[in-house]
C-alpha cells in the first residue's frame, strides 16, 4: 500500500528525515516511536502534503502512484488521512457542512453517488455514536473551543466518515485523558480491517495497549533505526529511549 | 471661468489661505454654483419658503468650506471630489437630470415573496407610484415639500446645515423630492421598512440626492433597509443623506447596503440621534461601486443608549470604499459594540476610520470596537485608523485592528480532508463575511447579499 524508499526531507535548511525506508501493506497497524525532534510529525506532515517540508530525495508509492506528485487535497480523495496533532480552528464554518463537504468530495472522486442530506446526516450520527460525539459539537464552528480531547476525537470522528485506507495518526494520544484515549482506541480498532492500514505516530506506548500494533519502529534522528513488533513498544517504555541512542551511537563506531 | 458671483468671492477670501483647495475644488464648487443657480429657476414660486431658506444657507456653508482635498484630514485617503471632478466636467442640463427612465423595472432589487413596505426612489426622487405599503403596518410617509410645515421636520432640517461634511451640506442644499417617514409613539412596524434606491445609469453624468428623514417616537421599534442599485454602465454620482432620531426607549435596525454598477460614486452620510435608553443597530454593506464613502455618525443623546454597528465590505479589481464612523457618547450608562471586517482583492483599497468619543458626562461607558481585514493581494490596501477621545474617568473601552492573509494552516487543514483549495478558500472568507451578514434580520436581503458574496469570492 505505502512504500517509503531512502526519504530525505528539510525545512528550510534543515534536514530533518535522512534516509527513511518503510513498507506498510493492507491489514497492518505500524507504530513509530522516537524521542521528541526524531523527525516522527516532520514525516506524517511530508506524507500529508504539507508544503512547508521540501521532500530532497527519494520516493513515496501509494496504491501503485507517486504520492509527492499529489495535492494534499488529491491524497485524501486517494485514501490518505491524518489525523492531526493539533487540529486548528476554524471558526464561522460549520462542522457538519464542512464535513459534509468532505465526504461528498472524497466520494465523488472515488466513484461513489454524493450523499443527499438524509443519508449524510444518518452517517454522521452513526458514526457520532462509535466516537460518543454529541450533538452540539457537531453544531458548533469546526474545532472552535472544542477541548484537547474533543479535538482529537473529532479527528477520528472524520476518520469514520471519510474512510480512508491509509490512516495516519499523528500524536492523537497526547494531552488525552484515560477515558478520551480508550474511546478513541476503541473507535480506531473499530475501523481497522484487512482493506486499511493504520500509522500511529507516538512518543509513548499507551496508545499501543489498546490499539496493539504489528509493527514498532524506532526513529531517530530522520532515520528508523530500529524495527521490531509490540514488544519493542514495552522495552522503550521501560527502558526510554537513552539505550537507543547508546545502540547507534555503538553502531556508527 | 465666472468669478463674478458674491458667494464665489467669500470662497476666494477663504482659499487665500489655503491654496490648495483652490486649485482642486473650484471646478467641482463652480460647477455646483451654476447647477444651484438653475435649481433655484426650476423652483419658481417655491424659492422664498423657509426651506429654500434652509437649503440657501446649506449651499453658503459649502461655499465657504468648499469641498475637501486630498490635504484634508477626513479625505485624505479619498479622492472623492477630484473623481467626481474628473467625472463631472460638464453637468447636464438641469432638467436633464430630471428625466430617464421613471418606470424602472425593480423586480431584479426585490427578493420574491419578500413581505415588506417598499419605497422607491429612481435617480434619487421617490416615487409614490411605485412605491407600496403594508396596510396594518400603518406608516406614515410624507413627501418633504409636503412635510416642509411642520415645525419638527423644518427643525431638523434646519440643524442639519451645521453638518460639517461638505457633500451633507450638498445635499441640504438640493434637497427636493425627499421622504421623512415617521414611526408613531409605541407603534412598533411588523415588516420591514425596504428602501430601493435605483439610478438610471444609462445616461452620463447623473447625479442623485435622496435625502431621508425619519422619526422615531418613544417606544416605537422597526426594521429599515436602504438598498442601492442602478441600471446602465455610466458613471453616476449619489450623494445620500439619512437622518435617522431615534426616540427614547426605541428600538430601530438599520440596514444598508451598495450594489451599484463599477463606475459608481457614492457619499452616504447617515447621522442618527439616539435619545435615552434608545437601541440602534446598523448593518452596512459593500459590494459594488467605484469610489463610495459612508459617513455613520452617531449621537448618544440621552442615558442609557446602546448602539451596535457592523460592516462588511468585498472589494475586488480597483473598487475603494472608505466607512468612517462616528459614536459620540455623551450620557452615563451607554455602550457601543462595533465590528467592520474586509475583504480586500484585485488593487482595491478599504479605508476604516472609527471614532469613539467618551464626553466628560458619560461616566460607565462600555465601547468596543474592532476592525479586522483580509488581503487577498500584493496590490490591496488597508488603511485603517482607530480613534478613542476619552474624557470621563469610568469607562471600558478597547479597540483593535487585525489585518492578514488568508491562514494557511486552516487552508491545509480542509484540504488534507479532501476539499480543493478554491473551496476552501472561498468556505473561510464566507465564514467572515457570514459573521457580519448573520446581523441582518430581514432573511430575504440577507441571502441576496450572502449570494451576492458567494458569487464574488467565487471569482477572487
Amino acid at each position: 500500500m505505502l512504500k517509503i524508499k531512502n526519504l530525505r526531507a528539510s525545512i528550510g535548511d534543515k534536514e530533518i528525515l535522512t534516509g527513511i525506508n518503510l513498507d506498510v501493506n493492507a491489514g497492518e497497524v505500524h507504530a513509530i516511536m522516537g524521542p521528541n525532534g526524531s523527525g516522527k510529525s516532520t514525516l506524517a506532515s511530508v506524507l500529508a502534503g504539507r508544503e512547508e517540508y521540501k521532500v530532497t530525495s527519494g520516493s513515496i508509492t501509494f496504491l501503485g502512484d507517486d504520492l509527492l506528485d499529489l495535492s494534499p487535497e488529491e491524497r485524501a480523495w486517494k485514501g490518505l488521512f491524518l489525523a492531526f496533532q493539533y487540529p486548528v480552528e476554524i471558526p464561522g464554518v460549520s462542522t457538519t457542512n464542512f464535513l459534509k463537504t468532505a465526504v461528498n468530495n472524497v466520494r465523488e472522486h472515488r466513484g461513489l453517488e454524493k450523499l443527499d442530506a438524509v443519508s449524510f446526516l444518518r452517517l454522521m450520527r452513526e458514526q457520532m455514536k462509535l466516537m460518543e460525539i454529541d450533538q452540539s459539537l457537531v453544531n458548533r464552528s469546526l474545532n472552535e473551543g472544542f477541548s484537547g480531547g474533543e479535538k482529537k476525537r473529532n479527528e477520528i470522528f472524520q476518520m469514520a466518515l471519510l474512510d480512508p485506507k491509509l490512516a495516519i495518526l499523528d500524536e492523537t494520544d497526547s494531552g488525552l485523558d484515560i477515558d478520551a484515549l480508550k474511546i478513541v482506541a476503541n473507535g480506531v480498532n473499530h475501523l481497522k480491517s484487512s482493506d486499511n492500514a493504520i500509522i500511529i505516530v507516538t512518543h509513548y506506548q499507551r496508545l499501543l495497549e489498546y490499539i496493539v500494533p504489528d509493527f514498532v519502529h524506532v526513529l531517530y534522528n530522520g532515520q528508523i533505526v530500529k524495527s521490531g513488533t509490540k514488544e519493542l513498544a514495552f522495552e522503550l517504555e521501560e527502558k526510554g529511549y537513552e539505550w537507543i541512542r547508546e545502540e547507534v551511537a555503538g553502531i556508527s563506531i | 471661468m465666472d468669478q463674478g458671483r458674491g458667494s464665489w468671492h467669500i470662497h476666494i477670501n477663504y482659499c487665500r489661505e489655503r491654496m490648495t483647495t483652490i486649485r482642486n475644488t473650484n471646478s467641482l464648487l463652480h460647477n455646483f454654483e451654476v447647477y444651484f443657480g438653475e435649481f433655484e429657476r426650476s423652483l419658481n414660486g417655491e424659492s422664498q419658503t423657509g426651506w429654500h431658506k434652509i437649503r440657501k444657507k446649506a449651499f453658503q456653508k459649502l461655499v465657504e468650506t468648499g469641498f475637501p482635498d486630498r490635504k484634508h484630514e477626513e479625505y485624505r485617503y479619498t479622492p472623492m471630489t477630484q473623481r467626481i471632478e474628473k467625472a463631472f466636467q460638464v453637468f447636464p442640463d438641469f432638467d436633464l437630470q430630471k428625466s430617464g427612465d421613471k418606470q424602472p423595472d425593480i423586480s431584479a432589487c426585490l427578493p420574491q415573496g419578500m413581505k415588506a413596505n417598499i419605497l422607491v426612489f429612481v435617480n434619487g426622487n421617490y416615487q409614490a407610484h411605485l412605491s407600496k405599503c403594508i396596510p396594518e403596518d400603518n406608516l406614515h410617509i410624507a413627501e418633504l415639500a409636503d412635510a416642509i410645515g411642520d415645525q419638527e421636520v423644518e427643525k431638523y432640517l434646519g440643524e442639519s446645515v451645521s453638518h460639517t461634511d461638505s457633500f451633507a451640506l450638498l445635499n441640504t442644499a438640493f434637497s427636493s423630492n425627499g421622504i421623512v417617514l415617521k414611526v408613531l409613539r409605541n407603534q412598533i412596524i411588523q415588516n420591514p421598512v425596504y428602501m430601493i434606491h435605483i439610478t438610471d445609469g444609462s445616461l452620463n453624468n447623473r447625479v442623485n440626492q435622496p435625502r431621508i428623514l425619519i422619526l422615531f417616537d418613544k417606544n416605537s421599534q422597526a426594521t429599515i433597509a436602504e438598498f442601492f442599485f442602478s441600471k446602465g454602465d455610466k458613471t453616476i454620482f449619489t450623494n445620500a443623506f439619512t437622518e435617522i432620531r431615534v426616540g427614547e426607549n426605541a428600538t430601530v435596525r438599520y440596514i444598508r447596503a451598495g450594489l451599484e454598477n463599477n463606475q459608481a460614486l457614492r457619499v452616504s452620510n447617515i447621522s442618527v440621534y439616539q435619545e435615552e435608553s434608545s437601541t440602534f443597530t446598523s448593518v452596512n454593506v459593500d459590494l459594488e461601486g467605484k469610489l463610495i464613502r459612508n459617513n455613520l455618525n452617531i449621537i448618544q443623546n440621552g442615558r442609557g443608549c446602546e448602539t451596535h454597528l457592523y460592516g462588511f465590505y468585498l472589494l475586488t479589481d480597483n473598487m475603494h470604499v472608505d466607512n468612517h464612523t462616528v459614536v459620540d457618547h455623551k450620557y452615563p450608562d451607554s455602550q457601543s459594540n462595533e465590528i467592520y471586517k474586509g475583504i480586500m482583492a484585485n488593487k482595491s483599497t478599504g479605508v476604516f476610520n472609527g471614532k469613539i468619543y467618551v464626553r466628560q458626562d458619560a461616566q460607565r461607558t462600555n465601547a468596543y470596537q474592532q476592525n479586522s481585514n483580509i488581503l487577498l493581494s500584493n496590490d490591496a490596501t488597508i488603511n485603517t485608523k482607530p480613534q478613542l477621545e476619552i474624557w470621563a474617568d469610568d469607562v471600558k473601552c478597547s479597540h483593535g485592528c487585525t489585518t492578514g492573509q488568508i491562514d494557511q494552516e486552516q487552508i491545509f487543514y480542509m484540504r488534507s480532508r479532501g476539499l480543493d483549495e478554491v473551496q476552501a478558500k472561498t468556505i473561510l472568507l464566507h465564514a467572515f463575511a457570514l459573521d457580519i451578514l448573520n446581523h441582518i434580520n430581514i432573511e430575504e436581503l440577507r441571502s441576496m447579499l450572502d449570494l451576492k458574496v458567494i458569487e464574488k469570492l467565487n471569482n477572487v
